[in-house]
């Protein structure tokens, strides 16, 4: 079974900024004029190994393409009753080419649900809300577009969410329900 | 934080400190900066709205300021000798006003001591006085210097104005380029909340006082008022600082109404002053019930005790100037904060 978290939009890598943006499912509709303009948009930033991205419950307010290098996605579990600290669970582990933290551009609370760490030196694209407010602001049309795309990858994530819960559902029933039979044999 | 992140945060700040200083230190920069970054604010939906419809951004940048430099260029042949003219007039009536006023106020000055059954008079009028003559005092010494410094912050601030508004996202990105990772996304919000409350804020702020100052000046020609330009200027400007700058704005208006004989030549003393105080009235009537619900109020939510206490402290430390400043730099402050508390929670220990 696949991790929910691994990204199904990754496509085939190339060298610059450009055809890296050009590639992401959320910019693939954008014409080369238009990627140029997002180029001045984005920001890149480079991480040292072990170096965090970001961790569950800090603000964030965008989404990291990873250029080059690899990302860990885990999560805390909640803190337990005797006051210590949940531990950390491995969710994912994302390549060049994906990405990760979308949901912060459109979420409002803007807290990180889960945290991200550089496994080695990486390389990424950060995206954010006041880029996208801009290009909304500058060229609405060309914000649309993304915005289209990023709904659209929102919508397949929660998709995916919904059959692993109700594939999670369905394997607790089995736990906590015996089948039909072994029910009519009981005294 | 690693060694990078650590050169990089020394490398911001030491940046950061010598543009401070450069600010404190070169004359008219920091006013000139200021005044560009008003203007950034009240151009910037203009030029995105131009850069929508096609244009390119140093085109769309381009346009509303030669449309500005036609307003200052007709402001400056048909406005500005119109003030000069009644600012003449409003001179050369100046000892009549003090004279009248200075016997008003000593009557009631009297009258006050008498109810009180004061032997010693107050002298309030003389402390008075000497406080005004203090002030203007000040103003004439410093005037060669405000002279010379507005000439550059005029030639400075649109220079300024349009460096930012045409390209000032690429000088925004190469700072941001030097802020470490732990800080970069919090850095990042933080300036796109402040470009958005306080570009707001500044925006709704000069369209709200031009409306103040346009019917004041309606009002006052209706009635046929002198130094209608002169007046509607100081209540327009006046009105930028909150609560106490409309009365501020009106006491001038209402001084001349009362011990002026031109001004209530043709409806009388007491006429004069009610219809004086009406045209005020109804600028603020209308500014507060229309034009601040739908522009400032959303805006900046500080606490009402917040903005007082943000007036008091920016008077005393920079007069009128602070007053007018105090809002916008209270709810910088407000905002900074704001991002900065979740931050110093997030960094603790996990």
């Amino acid at each position: 079974m696949k991790p929910l978290w691994e990204n199904v939009f990754r496509k085939r890598k190339g060298d610059s900024l450009a055809s890296v943006l050009k590639q992401n499912v959320l910019f693939q509709d954008l014409s080369d004029s238009e990627i140029r303009f997002l180029e001045r948009c984005v920001h890149l930033r480079n991480y040292a190994p072990l170096e965090p991205v970001f961790r569950q419950g800090e603000v964030g307010i965008g989404l990291y393409l990873i250029l080059s290098g690899r990302v860990e996605i885990s999560v805390r579990e909640s803190a337990a009753t005797d006051g210590s600290e949940g531990r950390e669970i491995f969710v994912t582990q994302l390549l060049a080419g994906d990405f990760f933290g979308e949901l912060a551009l459109v979420e409002a609370s803007e807290l990180r649900t889960a945290s991200a760490v550089a496994r080695e030196a990486t390389a990424v694209i950060g995206f954010f809300k006041p880029d996208l407010q801009e290009i909304l602001d500058r060229r609405p049309t060309m914000g649309t577009r993304i915005l289209f795309r990023l709904a659209e990858v929102l919508g397949r994530r929660l998709k995916e969410t919904t059959e692993k819960v109700t594939e999670l559902r369905a394997a607790l029933r089995e736990i906590t329900e015996p089948p039909e039979q072994e029910r009519g044999k009981r005294p | 934080m690693n060694r990078a992140a650590k050169t990089q945060t020394v490398l911001l700040l030491t940046g950061l400190i010598c543009a401070f200083a450069a600010l404190v230190i070169v004359d008219g920069l920091l006013v000139s900066l200021i005044l560009a970054l008003v203007i950034n604010s009240l151009f910037s939906p203009i030029v995105d709205a131009l850069e929508r419809n096609g244009m390119s951004r140093h085109s769309a940048t381009a346009v509303p300021f030669a449309f500005g430099f036609l307003a200052v260029i007709i402001a400056f042949t048909l406005v500005l000798p119109l003030a000069i003219e009644q600012m003449k007039a409003l001179s050369a009536n100046a000892p009549i006003l003090k004279q009248r006023w200075t016997e008003a106020l000593t009557a009631i000055e009297v009258s006050i001591a008498g109810s009180l059954g004061l032997s010693d008079p107050l002298d309030l009028f003389a402390r008075f006085n000497s406080w005004l003559l203090l002030q203007t005092g000040q103003i004439s010494e410093g005037l060669p210097q405000v002279v010379s410094q507005s000439l550059t912050v005029l030639l400075l601030s649109p220079f300024f104005a349009y460096f930012l508004l045409a390209d000032g996202n690429r000088l925004s990105r190469a700072i941001l380029k030097l802020v470490p990772n732990p800080y970069f996304e919090t850095t990042l919000n933080l300036k796109h909340q402040l470009n958005i409350q306080l570009g707001g804020f500044i925006r709704a702020r000069l369209i709200e006082s031009g409306i103040v100052g346009v019917i004041i000046w309606i009002g006052l020609s209706a009635i046929g008022f002198p130094y209608t330009v002169i007046l509607s200027v100081a209540a327009a400007v006046a009105n930028l600082i909150p609560y106490v700058g409309p009365v501020i704005g009106a006491i001038p208006a209402l001084a001349i109404a009362l011990f002026s004989s031109e001004a209530t030549a043709v409806h009388g003393v007491s006429s004069t002053f009610g219809l004086v105080g009406l045209v005020y009235l109804i600028a603020q009537v209308v500014d507060t019930v229309f034009v601040i619900p739908l522009l400032v109020a959303r805006i900046v939510n500080l606490h009402p005790v917040t903005v007082v206490v943000s007036i008091l402290v920016g008077a005393e430390a920079y007069g009128v100037i602070g007053m007018v400043i105090a809002i916008p730099v209270a709810s910088a402050v407000k905002l900074i904060l704001q991002a900065i508390v979740p931050l110093t929670n997030s960094s603790r220990p996990h």
